[in-house]
């Protein structure tokens, strides 16, 4: 599925990205194309962009492409998702560990859409940091490592 | 420019800063293209002062600086501007500049003159100079021989006219004007051609080499390309960018991000801000944070 959406190999790429998409969310999905969960997530933004083309622009990173962005963004699972808003990291309360992040695949479309849409519209309030629509039953589980523990 | 803090990070501080600056590095850029070809017989053209007064705003130095050098007659093209960028005073205040306005520190080259470049430079200026000088005294003495030709040739067919002149007066006649040729028909013994005497007796006229300035064009003879050719009120462009602009003022003004600049350029090392998981403080903290953990490694590998 991931042949559908973007891509991008290289730092400068991302760096593009994340300074032009303007009054948009991007979202930067960051894994491998041949991981089982990947592809699983690829799908799930391959079939929403479209109806999110106005509210948000879809890339795929590979991880091994970028290690400065992984080592930065803490990347140790993926696929991760994190989202920007007109330059700006914006945050989301999942009820998991990590706020900066959705680690793991959505369990449907309409959750993806859902949280599209209420990044969308905190962004447009000013809000950095929102709380996840999504039901915590539906989120991945995983934990968190500090570094160096 | 204004240089408080308040107003050095906003978009229209950062607009009209990169305004300004590619202004002044398309202006060095022109400079040193020119420089680069000094040699040339371009680079030294006769002193005209619609062309040769202009001035280039030097934002770093707050002063208009003359583009051309005059140098009596003639105008030195870009020895002006080549010569304040290259200069000492110029190379303090764009640092000064460049520091008070956070402006981007690899656009800074592009818009200074190394001293060897400007010493070549002048050194061309010189040589092209004296080719010039040379050029414009072959023209004078070429000058000076087709007017004593011509004198020569003029005196050569009056002498002939008078010669003929004396067997058909008629045909002199026209020398002295219409009017004397009908008053006094016929042919006349009396009748001498015009006094040329003194032509004969004075040497030809010596020429000095003075030039009445008649090369230039006179004004009314210039035509002005720019009004004719730009077209008349906004165009196409200009009316989607500001259609752009009127969207983006619907928008709620305190949205995130609304100040983010788009169109900067940065370098490699860029990194976006972000509030990392174990992160205190403030976003763009994380960035150092990030910056520091990273040197670190490379100095323990």
């Amino acid at each position: 599925m991931s042949f559908l959406l973007p891509k991008l190999t290289c730092k400068r790429e991302v760096d593009q990205a994340i300074k032009s998409v303007a009054e948009k969310v991007l979202v930067l999905r960051f894994g491998r194309d041949n991981d089982a969960v990947c592809l699983q997530l690829d799908d799930i933004l391959a079939k929403t962009a479209h109806d999110l083309s106005k509210m948000a622009v879809i890339y795929l990173v590979d991880v091994n492409n970028v290690p400065v962005y992984t080592q930065y963004f803490d990347i140790s699972y993926i696929p991760s998702t994190v989202f920007f808003f007109n330059g700006q990291h914006m945050k989301v309360d999942y009820g998991s560990p990590d706020h900066t992040k959705f680690v793991g695949s959505f369990k449907t479309k309409q959750d993806f859409i859902d949280l599209i849409e209420v990044i969308y519209r905190g962004a447009m309030r000013g809000k950095l940091i929102v709380r996840s629509p999504i039901d915590p039953n539906n989120i991945p589980k995983y934990d968190l490592l500090y570094q160096g523990i | 420019l204004v240089p408080e803090d308040r107003n050095r990070d906003n978009v229209g501080h950062r607009r009209r800063l990169r305004e300004v600056l590619a202004q002044l590095q398309e202006a060095t850029a022109a400079a040193r293209a020119a420089a680069a070809a000094a040699d040339g017989a371009t680079a030294v053209q006769r002193y005209d002062p619609a062309e040769h007064d202009g001035r280039v705003w030097c934002p770093c130095c707050g002063l208009g600086v003359r583009r051309d050098e005059r140098r009596g007659g003639l105008a030195l093209l870009q020895a002006g501007l080549m010569q304040h960028l290259a200069g000492p005073e110029h190379r303090r205040e764009t640092a000064r500049f460049w520091r008070e306005n956070r402006a981007e520190a690899a656009l800074r080259e592009q818009c200074l003159v190394p001293a060897e470049e400007y010493e070549r430079f002048a050194q061309a200026l010189e040589r092209a100079l004296a080719e010039h000088q040379r050029r414009e005294e072959e023209r004078i003495l070429q000058m000076a021989a087709d007017i004593r030709e011509a004198e020569r040739r003029q005196r050569e067919t009056v002498q002939a006219a008078l010669q003929v002149g004396e067997l058909y007066p008629a045909l002199a006649a026209p020398w002295r004007g219409a009017g004397t040729a009908l008053q006094q028909p016929g042919p006349s013994g009396m009748q001498i051609g015009p006094d040329l005497a003194w032509m004969e007796s004075s040497k030809v006229l010596t020429f000095i080499g003075h030039q009445v300035g008649l090369a230039t064009k006179p004004p009314w003879l210039t035509e002005e390309e720019d009004e004719s050719k730009q077209q008349i009120g906004p165009s196409y462009e200009e009316f989607l960018k500001h259609k752009e602009k009127q969207k983006l003022k619907k928008l709620p003004a305190e949205r995130v991000g609304a100040n983010f600049d788009h169109t900067s350029l940065t370098s490699d090392s860029w990194l976006p801000s972000f509030g990392r998981v174990w992160n205190h403080g403030r976003r763009w903290q994380s960035r150092h944070q990030f910056r520091t953990e990273s040197g670190e490694k490379k100095r323990k590998r």
